[in-house]
């Protein structure tokens, strides 16, 4: 009887070992890189060694593994990353998940000739899940705020919000498929906190030019603040200021006697200026993106606005040859997205904002702060919850939702004629919205 | 042969010559098609390789070259690279190349790289190119301004309003704008400031805002005129106990309401089954206005007309529904004292009111009078428990009725109770109203109301959800009747905007009575939509 339990068992393992093909060849390493096979000790990866099915692959900081599949698709896998290959077989889509940080990934065209209209690969993490159709793409998760996002290069992604349910590979392409399509130039961002993915925008023009380059996912690690003076004079607006391609257009004529043949773009500026699409956070155009943590910058009427394209570009940050947002001296970007700058006492403050449209957000150095905490169990303050009702809080950001002042919409009907609690201050309901108290200032 | 030679020569020449063009013309086309489509690099790319080609064939190469430079430039700018901008820009301008914007964008390139004087004479030359004059004028009162010169900075300012119309209208309330911020920084270290803030800097802030109240920065105008208004307290936004002042004094709502009313005159089943269908049943519409304006002589006390009136028509022409048209006109003072309850803001309220009410109860198709009346109301509002008001109190009214028989006074206890649980409002209501007939005594009764109100703060894509329920119970001094008003709805409120409100609100009624004849059931749909000023 034991005899036929070891060989039942034995011929498990075989079974199991025979399911863990090779599917990727390390093509270089540089940095220090590890994988783990599952039921096997971490080793450390050199060039030439094979990725089985399952293995995890993790780089350390300024390290960088290119990997070349089995269908000649190659992918790096960027600093401070970790990635498993879940599943990849030539015939069948393949599933590979990050954990964290960042791929990028050039998938074989040959491995794109599969059925039309589904995804060849999908690439994962907890809080996003993408079905590639197209070729060239950058993948990024963060395990501390639980958000991901998608750049495209070229081809075709789908990008959706990662319920976290387990899902064979068609499932999961029912998933993407109600997601959002991204076209090249574009990026999304999903996770935590968020019901679905952002719409696709425009990523900022610099840094897509500098992340098409950066193929190795290189990071020099320079990181140059520089004072920058926005092209915008305080008071008036980007698009104010920007020229418009008519007088480009004069001066061909004049010069070399010439008709352009050319038609004027018609550009949507309402999605351009990013806002809300059928329900979907859409960010402006030219948003730019800080890829580690998959957290978007605000874009602020001091950008500058192209009229050609409906793209806003921000002078609050610059973006280094790797792609890389350089915040403008005074700000400070942290590993996790967070922006910071230094209230008058020294004092580390975290910029607070939302996704908004251009002309509703304000400049970086009116934005509301919060004490920046960077550990630790308890918010900074009191840490108590207190109903803001707009009577008493001074924060005119914080009556959201809240009856305007002297309005009494939601007194029952009944009553609407005999309007009550209108005090002096014509606001005495209490806000529908609750906030916790951070030592906010303004 | 020798002229057949010129000729094939000539031939070979002119064909060579235009290739030249059409090729030169291609390019310029396909750098024209990248650089309309945003793709800058590849333009500057293109551009680059011109030039390579210039620098060997092109026999106007200098004329050319300025327009690359100038064309380089613009990319440049599109892409940011404002240094390189500046040099490619000033290579054009060295080769005496002319175009009526590169003045402007060698301005920008110059401003961005903090050369600040020579922007400014760069502009000047734009506004003389007369290209984007408007904003070319922004930019040198701007650079003046920083530059300390503010009288230039005003004068140049001040000179974007004699602009034609189409190059101005976007400029002159940022304008108007930074000549508030000029003067309030030449007054605010002066000792008679408040005087010149007074009547320097908040009507030039005014001034701005007037140009275009609906403006992104119109709200930041306001935000200024508002610091400026608590800095050096030049309005009253904080009452004694702390309570902001209603700002802005003015609240005006205008009511539009359309109704469903399955039962308007509250009959009974029998009666209803004797009658048609439109005899009881029928929509209407109501128009309603309401506005007050709140005035604060001293920051303990406030004194606030209020106004509103109501006209209501039914559609029906049917005696007994056509009846119920009506008329109100409310004109109430209401005047507060503010204090402190168990350390926390209280207010006492005491308001008078009068009333005028008119129908059309002899049907003869025009409203009339049919009663008036006046009414004094006490009102203690306090809080036991933070942000959950409570409300007392105590209302005397009389009404004059056309047919004194109606002629009646009302004594009224309330107590009204406010409780915030995460984002929902519980809203408790009871009170106890005792009716005195003047002369049908036995009409006199006393009636106990309660009613609950649960309130889902925008708890669906800002739609506020309203579960209601109440109850009512009237006791009447003839033979000690009693009849019992169960009610049940939902209201689904919503916003548009800063102004509109939309209103959905489903009701289910049920009276039953010892006496049989007043019972009955009534359902009410009413669609509201409010526009507030």
């Amino acid at each position: 009887m034991k005899v036929l339990i070891l060989c039942f068992l034995f011929s498990l393992f075989t079974v199991h070992a025979q399911k863990a093909k090779n599917v990727a060849i390390v093509k270089f390493v540089r940095g220090v890189a590890e994988v783990q096979v599952p039921g096997e000790a971490v080793e450390k990866l050199t060039k030439g060694y094979w990725i089985k099915e399952g293995s995890v692959i993790k780089t350390k900081a300024r390290s960088v593994v290119k990997l070349s599949f089995i269908d000649k698709s190659a992918m790096n896998i960027g600093p401070n990353s970790e990635m498993k290959v879940e599943k990849f077989a030539k015939d069948d889509a393949g599933v590979i998940e990050v954990l964290s940080g960042k791929i990028r990934s050039q998938v074989s065209k040959n491995y794109m000739e599969m059925e039309k209209g589904k995804s060849k690969l999908f690439v994962k993490s907890k809080s996003a899940v993408m079905g590639i159709r197209g070729t060239d793409f950058i993948f990024s998760t963060n395990k501390t705020n639980g958000q991901s996002s998608a750049i495209l290069f070229e081809g075709s992604v789908v990008f959706n919000k990662n319920d976290g349910l387990r899902r064979n590979t068609k499932a999961l392409d029912e998933l993407v498929d109600r997601g959002v399509r991204i076209k090249p130039g574009q990026f999304s961002v999903a996770g935590n906190g968020m019901k679905k993915p952002t719409f696709p925008a425009k990523l900022d023009r610099r840094q897509f030019n500098a992340l098409a380059k950066n193929q190795d996912l290189d990071s020099s690690g320079i990181k140059k603040q520089v004072k920058k003076r926005s092209v915008v004079p305080k008071g008036l607006t980007g698009d104010m200021v920007s020229s418009d391609i008519d007088d480009l257009k004069n001066e061909i004529k004049k010069k070399f006697k010439m008709d352009l043949q050319f038609e004027k773009k018609e550009i949507n500026e309402k999605v351009a200026n990013g806002g809300s699409i059928d329900g979907f956070v859409k960010p402006a155009d030219g948003s730019p993106l800080h890829i580690e943590s998959a957290t978007i910058m605000p874009i602020t009427t001091e950008s500058s606005y192209d009229q050609n394209t409906g793209e806003w570009t921000t002078q609050d940050f610059s973006i280094d040859p790797d792609g890389n947002l350089i915040p403008k001296e005074g700000l400070i970007l942290t590993d996790e997205g967070k922006l910071l700058k230094e209230d008058g006492s020294g004092q580390l403050q975290e910029v607070v904002y939302d996704i908004k449209p251009v002309f509703e957000q304000q400049p970086i150095e009116e934005m509301p702060t919060q004490d920046y905490v960077i550990e630790g169990p308890a918010p900074a303050g009191d840490g108590s919850v207190e109903p803001v009702d707009g009577t008493n809080s001074g924060d005119p950001s914080a009556t959201d939702g809240v009856a305007p002042s002297g309005q009494d919409w939601f007194v029952p009907n009944s009553q609407v004629n005999q309007p009550r609690f209108i005090g002096p201050d014509g606001n005495l309901l209490p806000s529908t919205r609750v906030k916790v108290k951070v030592n906010r200032q303004n | 042969m020798l002229s057949k030679i010129i000729l094939l020569f000539f031939i070979i020449y002119s064909s060579l010559l235009f290739a030249k063009v059409d090729s030169t013309n291609t390019q310029v086309q396909n750098v024209f098609n990248l650089y309309a489509n945003g793709d800058y690099e590849k333009a500057l790319n293109t551009l680059e390789r011109i030039q390579i080609n210039l620098q060997t064939h092109q026999r106007n190469k200098k004329d050319i070259q300025g327009f690359i430079y100038y064309w380089q430039g613009l990319c440049q700018i599109k892409l940011t690279y404002y240094e390189d901008a500046l040099k490619n820009l000033q290579r054009a301008i060295n080769e005496n190349f002319e175009a009526k914007d590169i003045y402007y964008e060698y301005g920008q390139a110059l401003y961005t790289s903090e050369k600040l004087k020579k922007a400014r004479e760069a502009f000047k030359l734009s506004v003389k190119n007369r290209y984007k004059r408007g904003v070319s004028l922004y930019y040198i009162a701007y650079i003046s301004q920083e530059l300390g010169d503010l009288k230039t900075a005003v004068k140049f300012y001040t000179a974007i309003e004699k602009l034609p119309d189409e190059e101005k209208k976007d400029i002159v309330q940022p304008a108007r704008m930074q000549v508030g911020d000029i003067y309030f920084e030449q007054v605010k270290r002066r000792k008679d400031s408040l005087r010149a803030i007074e009547k320097y800097v908040i009507p030039q802030y005014k001034k701005a805002l007037k140009w275009d109240k609906d403006s992104q920065l119109a709200s930041e105008i306001e935000r200024k005129i508002e610091t400026i208004q608590k800095r050096y307290d030049l309005v009253l936004f904080y009452l004694r106990n702390g309570r902001p002042t209603a700002r802005p004094p003015y609240f005006m709502k205008h009511n539009y309401t359309y109704t469903i009313d399955d039962n308007v005159n509250t009959q009974n089943s029998d009666t209803l089954a004797g009658l048609d269908k439109n005899e009881y049943a029928a929509a209407s519409h109501s128009y309603n206005f309401f506005g007050r304006y709140s005035l604060y002589p001293s920051s303990s006390y406030s004194l606030v007309p209020q106004f509103s009136m109501g006209y209501t028509q039914y559609d029906a022409d049917t005696d007994a529904i056509k009846a119920n048209n009506n008329f109100f006109v409310t004109a109430t003072l209401q005047t507060t004292f503010e204090h402190f309850y168990n350390k926390a803001p209280a207010t006492f309220f005491l308001d008078l009111d009068y009333t005028y009410n008119m129908d059309d109860a002899d049907l003869d198709d025009n409203l009339e009078k049919s009663s008036d009346g006046i009414g004094i109301t006490f009102s203690e509002q306090l809080q036991f428990w933070k942000s959950n008001p409570s409300i007392f109190r105590f209302k005397y009214a009389t009404t004059d009725a056309i047919e004194e028989v109606n002629n009646f006074v009302t004594t009224t206890f309330t107590f009204e109770q406010m409780m915030l649980v995460k984002s929902s409002i519980f809203y408790l209501t009871t009170s106890f109203a005792q009716n005195t007939f003047t002369e049908l005594s036995d009409q006199d009764n006393n009636a106990l109301s309660l009613r609950l109100d649960f309130i889902m703060a925008n708890s669906y894509k800002q739609i506020s959800p309203n579960l209601y329920a109440s109850m009512k119970n009237t006791t009447y001094a003839e033979n000690s009747t009693e009849e019992s008003l169960a009610t049940y709805g939902i209201n689904l409120s919503r916003s548009f905007g800063r102004n509109w409100f939309v209103y959905f609100d489903y009701s289910m009624s049920t009276n039953t009575s010892d006496d049989e004849t007043l019972e009955y059931e009534q359902s009410i749909i009413r669609f509201s939509l409010d526009y507030i000023y």
